[in-house]
């Protein structure tokens, strides 16, 4: 089972994410996608004990009372390892930097690719499709 | 001066003043004088008087009494003669026997100094006659009353004839020089005209002299003085000009100064202007890029989709941001004047109330909102020339405004009370429309900034942040102004003035 956590303030990504990424995991048939639209309720869902091991988290920067960058630190704390992907509506050098040194592994650009998230997807995951 | 100068007669002059003075004092002293002068030749002669009685005692009685006894009346006589030959002696009377032997003069009864002696025989003192003499003090009294009379007269008119000739002298040495002083000090008091008193010449100098003195020596320092001071006028003078003329020039060159600052303020308008399109271009093609993409990312996955109830939702969200973007292409439409609307005479009040009602429908739709209590303060025939379209439209995103900011009060504060106070009022050649809300207000630190593009506090999708611009610009374009004020936390008040007879400025 391939756990994904999206966050994303606007509940129409979600919507899209899902759609997408239901089209692209199609073969392997097990996806657990969880959206949330804050990056604190993102934090508690984390947190709790029943939460099965996150694959991948995927979240917007501008976001109202937390940011993704400090989300980002947050899940840094719990998990220094797993996937990280820094989504932002503007392109520029210094978020992409920080996102880096905050420990993201990708920093990509809405709108999104949605064929070069699928090849990232397919090398940071190991996935065979 | 009315005073009469006559010398005569000038009864404040000095020398009159001296005259009855110097009069008054003699004639004082010369009574007192004379007086004790005269009473001690009076007592002097009256003494001398006296001593008759004693010349009579000592050296007549005893011969007399031996004519007496002898009874030689010739002797007698001749010795009487002799007597009544002294000097004062007014009345002589010799008896013997009861008998008056010898009388001459006359006698007067009030007379003090009557006396009566007694002749004695010289061995037996046997009274042989008697004297009777009276001395003349009334004769004396009358004499030194006479005498002094005469002595006050002749003296009262010596020292009024040394007084007149005191006071011309007085008048001639002091009186006329001190009224020349006076003259000229009068007719020529700031000139250099030295002051010479018409004196016969001498070579000491006495107090006129020094007094003239002092006087053309102050002159000329006051004509010095005088001199100075118009100098110093007239340095003011010309500083004053001088400086007049220096703030005439500062003033020129403040003026130029303005002007070229309201020029360099045009041209920075009219860049920030230039500016602020190539910003505002920028930001619309960001938010229209948002809705557009997933407009695009849906429409792709519809092409896929077979699932009725996916396709159903897809085309919601397809929609949804499609008219995001339509909405956004119509506030620039607004925004660049690209509509149709038409400038006709329209009750404001109708509009007013159009727009809440629009809004509060637009909202209704899917929204779990209680509207809030609406007060309505319209005033009497509230009617403008406007673009009746647009008016509705900048309304109803003020009051859309308002109730999100009270939506958001009702989430945040228990027990509050959403209110929503409307009115209208004719202010002079203008219409003013209030919309004041008790919701959340507007922090201070924004200030005009409101009125600026894409600024908004709403959840994205909610609003572009394009109402207020609109709004603004709608009242701009009405030839009016939209102002707001608020207080954070506690209420916000936008109020939209517009002319009720609109003139068109071409600009």
């Amino acid at each position: 089972m391939i756990h994904i956590v999206i966050v994303d303030d606007e509940a129409d990504t979600h919507l899209l994410y899902k759609l997408k990424f239901k089209k692209f995991f199609a073969s392997l048939g097990d996806l657990k996608l969880v959206s949330f639209l804050s990056a604190v309720d993102c934090l508690n869902y984390l947190r709790r004990e029943d939460t099965p091991p996150v694959d991948l988290i995927l979240s917007d920067i501008n976001m109202p009372e937390m940011d993704g960058f400090e989300l980002l630190q947050e899940v840094r704390k719990l998990n220094p390892k797993v996937p990280f992907y820094m989504i932002s509506a503007y392109e520029s050098s210094e978020f992409r930097n920080r996102a880096e040194q905050l420990g993201a592994q990708r920093f990509l650009s809405k709108p999104v690719d949605f064929n070069a998230l699928g090849e990232a997807l397919k090398t940071d995951l190991n996935l065979s499709l | 001066m009315t005073r009469n100068d006559s010398n005569w007669v000038r009864t404040n002059s000095l020398s009159l003043k001296l005259l009855i003075a110097t009069w008054a004092v003699s004639s004082f002293a010369t009574l007192l004088l004379t007086a004790a002068q005269l009473i001690l030749d009076y007592q002097k002669d009256f003494d001398k008087l006296q001593n008759n009685f004693s010349i009579i005692k000592n050296s007549y009685l005893d011969s007399m009494a031996e004519h007496l006894w002898s009874y030689d009346t010739r002797l007698l006589e001749i010795q009487l003669d002799g007597l009544s030959r002294l000097q004062g002696v007014s009345y002589l009377k010799l008896m013997a026997d009861n008998k008056t032997i010898y009388e001459i003069g006359k006698t007067d009864p009030a007379e003090e100094s009557h006396r009566r002696f007694e002749i004695l025989h010289k061995n037996t003192n046997e009274v042989l006659g008697t004297l009777d003499v009276e001395l003349d003090v009334r004769n004396l009294r009358e004499k030194y009353f006479h005498e002094a009379i005469w002595i006050f007269i002749r003296q009262a008119a010596k020292t009024l004839v040394v007084v007149f000739c005191l006071y011309f002298i007085f008048n001639r040495i002091v009186v006329v020089h001190i009224k020349h002083i006076a003259e000229h000090l009068k007719s020529h008091p700031k000139d250099a005209v030295d002051l010479r008193l018409n004196r016969p010449r001498h070579e000491e100098k006495d107090e006129l002299d020094i007094l003239v003195d002092s006087i053309n020596k102050f002159k000329i320092e006051l004509v010095e003085a005088n001199k100075q001071l118009a100098l110093l006028n007239q340095a003011l003078e010309q500083k004053v000009t001088d400086r007049t003329r220096e703030l005439t020039t500062k003033n020129q060159s403040l003026e130029k100064a303005m002007f070229q600052i309201k020029r360099m303020q045009a041209t920075l308008v009219a860049q920030e202007k230039l500016a602020s399109l190539g910003s505002l271009t920028a930001s619309v093609a960001h938010e229209i890029r948002n809705p557009l993409n997933f407009v695009l990312n849906f429409s792709e996955l519809l092409t896929e989709s077979e699932d009725t109830e996916e396709i159903r939702e897809i085309s919601r969200v397809v929609l949804k941001h499609s008219q995001r973007i339509d909405q956004i292409v119509r506030s620039m439409q607004i925004l660049s004047g690209y509509d149709s609307d038409i400038l006709e005479t329209t009750d404001i009040n109708e509009i007013v109330k159009k727009a809440y009602q629009q809004t509060i429908s637009n909202r209704a739709l899917g929204s779990s909102y209680i509207p809030p209590k609406v007060t309505y303060r319209l005033g009497d025939s509230v009617q403008a020339q406007a673009y009746s379209i647009s008016l509705l439209r900048a309304l109803s995103n003020i009051i859309d405004n308002a109730i999100h900011a009270l939506e958001k009060k009702v989430l945040t504060e228990k027990g509050f009370e959403p209110e929503l106070t409307i009115s209208t009022a004719v202010r002079g050649d203008n219409v003013e429309i209030s919309i004041r809300d008790n919701g959340i207000g507007i922090p201070a630190i924004l200030g005009e900034k409101v009125f600026d593009p894409f600024l908004t506090t709403k959840a994205p999708g909610e609003g572009a942040g394009l109402g207020l611009t609109v709004a603004f610009n709608i009242a701009q374009k009405h030839g009016g102004t939209l102002k707001y004020s608020s207080e954070f936390g506690q209420w916000t008040e936008f109020v939209m003035s517009i002319p009720m007879v609109h003139e068109r400025i071409h600009t």
